[in-house]
């Protein structure tokens, strides 16, 4: 059984108008997605800006109010817990945000911004609760005594891991990571990269990885689905694709990644190019009339690719 | 856009008629009544009562209230006790006065504005900029009678450069240049009491905007195509610093059609604002009825101004 | 071989030399470029490389002189076509500025005047550096933004940079960058706001471009990426200094300084960095903030102390390796990365 399962999900925004204010359309943010984490794995959820994955991640974690579809956690259907903060769901999965700036409360001190979700749940004396802190601190390589300072005197990266440390307090099997490492420069993303997977071999976390960047997804997650216009064009293992990417899409998007060898310029030029051309002849071949991707077809053993 | 407008427009209807509604009940709760004011004591209690019977003073208040819709709509919205005039030739006559000591002000008010918010915001922290923020704090700090007395007391009482109130003397002729003149006359210095005053604001903003976008990104931008400072000056700061002070213009407007109630009492200026406070303390509720309800519908207009100006000035904003 | 030859023959652009941009915090002066010096050729593009407060967006805005100068110090010198940049009135300066060095962006939403439409702010760079009027300015932006690969040029020209996506206003960018052919285009981050497809479409428009033009680029940028995909010649920068300037093949494949070498390898699925599920040699430590760097000795060593003292200079001096590839400090000769721990 699936850690998460997620089975064609649907968050549709109405666009109201006219001078009733009544609903004339809807912007279909996600459009009827289905995946499934495993424990210990990590799924990378890949997208260009506007293409709903980060919609995705907020749906899981029920930041979003879902239109359609179920969502199950641990063989739990959690759609009827959407909304309501105390659920059994919320302690088994949690999130960390891109911007470590915002995401952190400011008037806060660390002790308080990690011992929140502890004291929605547990009832813990401020000793215990101290203690505990310092343990997550620890688990995320920060020293105890910064425990009473506030989140301006840490840099980007510390920030990262008190975020992290938070989403931790309660032992979740799953963290939701929306684009945990997009803020931070190279070396701090190394960081943060290494450290998460040290915490997930540790406690055998999962990842919903959602990233833009094709390097550091590929790096991070043994599955990949590509997501596009609110659907996915292609799921399946990091192999497959990134090394036979089926989908106009999800070739393009790989064409595009920098390659770090200026040895191929040449040929990487010509590749994008290539595939810029097959994009715009064979586009209406992997796109209905209305430009709607097509439904997932299983192509071989875990590899989908939406084709007619 | 005017589907906005319409929308805006059909939202009025509730509001007036909820905030009619409203100032009718407490009007009609407040002690004594508008004959309190005016009783001859030589009339006997009996023909006093026999009178509030007659004027329907007994009449349960939705009865009350219809009486007063029906009348309100067909342009009737009652008569003054106090002037024994229709309530609607009263604010008529006032709100002419009002109209042009509000288009005096605004005028001064924004020009001041304008002009020492460029600058305030050209030379920050030079000689200049830090007395026009002392000027700012001062002005913010004057409460508008003291000013106001201060004014009549100094260019008034003591100057005679202006007159000391009032909107034109008794000796001219409705309609005829000297007349119009004298007007213009005694509108000045109560103008340039308001304009003084209310123009901090748009000193403030523009000052403010100024120096947020003179190292905006794409002032750099400007700069980097080789445009003089001069031009970066008035096609890329000033335009979008004035933003903000065109977006205030509609409330303004508003604000000060309703008349200045310190400024048009200390000068006894009879406009809608002298009106105003004159009708509350004499009781005369069908004026101050009609009063309040025309404020509300101007505020909701002021917005809507406000917005219109917005979508003229900002491509980026669109009312649909 | 014949790629060699011409570089042999290149001339030089740009010539900085000992350029250092102080920034006023309380009071005090603190240099966020120190001491850098360098020459840009010719018809190449020249990337700066370096992480967030290393002093690279400081350095481009210096060479116009586009800081605040409020609370900014520049001093040193900037050789062009024969005049020290630096000592140019804001007049004088005004001629060069958009003529001969162009400059593009990171952000072109905030780079853009918003109450201007793209043709407007297209020909104001053509109003004061071209005897146009106005009807050959219009035609000569319609056709910059046909060559930016700008679909409906005669639309674009009349919308708001709101009213365009990311990527098409970068291209209005470039078009106002290059309107009137410079000779040197600086570009600061120019894809960083970008997504993968759209970066990739604006580098190959900026490389088609620049050799069309034949002008020099100045790249800044934190994305190896693309500096692999540009590049001719690579400055990496730390803590307001350059610390290794090479060939872009020779970086990738011999990077030498420890700073470059660390960072390389920290790059996801690079071929120094871990591929597949290793670990990512990591830099301890963070990149100093301005008020905290470390101005005596090498600025790196804090952040490599299994290195020993006695392996750094006590005044770094540039190393000349190769003939196209100069490093800081002598601490590169016995350095070894270390696997990072968290």
């Amino acid at each position: 059984m699936p850690l998460l399962e997620v089975e064609n999900l649907k968050v549709y925004y109405p666009v109201r108008g006219g001078i009733l204010g009544r609903v004339q359309d809807y912007v279909k943010a996600i459009d009827g997605i289905s995946f499934a984490v495993e424990e210990g794995e990590t799924l990378g959820l890949v997208g260009e800006s506007g293409s709903g994955k980060s919609t995705t991640g907020k749906a899981v974690i029920g930041l979003a109010r879902i239109t359609q579809g179920r969502i199950r956690f641990q063989g739990e259907d959690i759609t009827k817990y959407v909304g309501k903060n105390h659920s059994p769901y919320r302690r088994g999965v949690q999130m960390i945000f891109q911007d470590v700036y915002s995401s952190l409360n400011p008037k806060k001190r660390v002790l308080d911004i990690v011992a929140e979700p502890i004291r929605n749940f547990e009832h813990l004396t401020p000793k215990q609760e101290q203690k505990k802190v310092e343990e997550l601190l620890d688990i995320v390589g920060l020293s105890p005594e910064n425990a009473l300072k506030y989140p301006h005197e840490f840099s980007g990266g510390q920030r990262q891991r008190i975020g992290i440390a938070r989403a931790m307090a309660l032992k979740p099997k799953l963290i939701i990571a929306d684009e945990p490492v997009s803020a931070l420069d190279l070396s701090v993303q190394a960081q943060v990269l290494n450290f998460m997977k040290d915490i997930q071999q540790q406690f055998n976390l999962a990842f919903l990885f959602i990233s833009h960047d094709l390097g550091v997804v590929e790096h991070m997650c043994s599955n990949i689905a590509i997501m596009h216009k609110g659907r996915f064009v292609e799921m399946g293992s990091k192999k497959q694709i990134y090394g036979q990417p089926m989908h106009i899409y999800t070739r393009r998007l790989i064409a595009a990644i920098p390659n770090a060898d200026p040895g191929r310029r040449k040929e990487m030029k010509g590749l994008r190019e290539g595939v810029a051309r097959e994009y715009d002849l064979k586009h209406s071949q992997y796109y209905t009339k209305d430009g709607r991707v097509y439904d997932l077809k299983k192509l071989r053993d875990n590899h989908f690719v939406a084709l007619p | 856009m005017w589907k906005t407008i319409v929308k805006r427009v059909l939202i009025l209807v509730p509001q007036v008629i909820i905030l009619s509604l409203l100032i009718f009940l407490l009007a009609n709760f407040m002690p004594g009544d508008a004959l309190t004011g005016k009783i001859d004591p030589g009339v006997s209690p009996a023909r006093l009562e026999e009178l509030r019977r007659q004027w329907g003073y007994y009449d349960p208040w939705y009865v009350k209230y219809g009486r007063w819709v029906q009348n309100a709509l067909q342009g009737d919205l009652g008569e003054s006790t106090a002037y024994k005039l229709p309530v609607l030739q009263l604010i008529g006559q006032r709100a002419g006065n009002t109209f042009w000591l509000a288009l005096m002000t605004m005028a001064i008010s924004y020009g001041i504005g304008i002009l020492l918010g460029i600058i305030a915001g050209r030379y920050q922290n030079k000689p200049a900029d830090k007395a026009i923020v002392f000027y700012t704090f001062v002005a913010l700090a004057m409460p508008t009678v003291v000013f106001s007395l201060i004014n009549i007391f100094v260019f008034a009482f003591k100057l005679h450069w202006f007159p000391m109130g009032g909107s034109v003397d008794v000796v001219y002729t409705v309609g005829t240049l000297p007349y119009y003149r004298d007007k213009l006359y005694h509108m000045i210095l109560p103008a340039l009491t308001g304009g003084l005053l209310y123009t901090i604001g748009t000193i403030q903003f523009l000052r403010n905007e100024i120096i947020d976008y003179k190292n905006s990104d794409f002032v750099v931008t400007a700069r980097s195509k080789g445009v003089p400072e001069k031009k970066i000056f008035s096609r890329h700061i000033f335009r979008n610093a004035l933003l903000p002070v065109a977006s205030f213009m509609g409330y303004d407007i508003a604000f000060l059609l309703g008349g200045s109630i310190f400024i048009e009492y200390v000068f006894s200026y009879p406009g809608m604002g002298r009106l105003f406070i004159e009708s509350i303390l004499r009781r005369d509720y069908a004026v101050v009825n009609a009063l309040i309800i025309l404020f509300a519908v101007l505020t909701v207009l002021g917005t809507l101004l406000s917005d219109i100006i917005m979508t003229v000035v900002d491509p980026r904003i669109r009312i649909k | 071989m014949e790629e060699e030859k011409n570089k042999m023959v290149r001339k030089e652009l740009l010539r900085i030399s000992n350029l250092v941009t102080s920034f006023c915090i309380n009071g005090h002066y603190y240099a966020a470029v120190d001491g850098v010096s360098l020459g840009i050729n010719e018809n190449e593009v020249f990337a700066i490389v370096g992480e967030s407060g290393c002093g690279k967006s400081a350095l481009a805005l210096s060479i116009l002189n586009l800081h605040n100068k409020a609370h900014t110090k520049v001093e040193g010198n900037i050789y062009f076509k024969g005049k020290d940049l630096l000592t140019l009135s804001t007049e004088e300066l005004n001629k060069i500025r958009g003529r001969d060095i162009g400059m593009i962006f990171q952000d072109p939403l905030t780079a853009l005047n918003p109450l201007m439409k793209i043709g407007a702010q297209i020909e104001e760079a053509l109003f004061y550096h071209a005897s146009m009027n106005s009807r050959s300015r219009k035609k000569r932006a319609l056709e910059l933004l046909e060559q930016v690969g700008i679909q409906n040029p005669g639309l674009t020209y009349s919308q708001f940079p709101h009213e365009l996506s990311g990527g098409m206003r970068q291209r209005a960018m470039i078009a106002i960058a290059l309107s009137c052919k410079p000779s040197l285009v600086i570009a600061d981050e120019p894809t960083t706001a970008l997504d993968v497809t759209i970066q990739a479409q604006i580098l190959d428009l900026l490389g088609r471009l620049q050799k069309e033009i034949k002008s020099g680029i100045i790249l800044i940028t934190h994305d190896l990426g693309v500096v692999a995909e540009m590049a001719d010649r690579v400055g990496v920068m730390y803590a307001g200094q350059l610390v290794e300037i090479a060939d872009v093949k020779e970086i990738f494949l011999n990077p030498l300084h420890p700073y470059t070498r660390s960072l390389f390898a920290s790059m996801p699925n690079s071929p120094a960095g871990g591929r597949g599920d290793k670990r990512l040699p990591v830099i301890e430590g963070m990149v100093p903030s301005l008020l905290n760097i470390e101005r005596q000795g090498c600025r790196f060593a804090p952040r490599i102390p299994w290195i020993p003292a006695s392996y750094h200079e006590e005044v770094p001096q540039y190393h000349r390796v190769k003939e196209d590839h100069v490093v800081l400090c002598s601490c590169y000769k016995n350095f070894y990365l270390r696997k990072g721990r968290g």
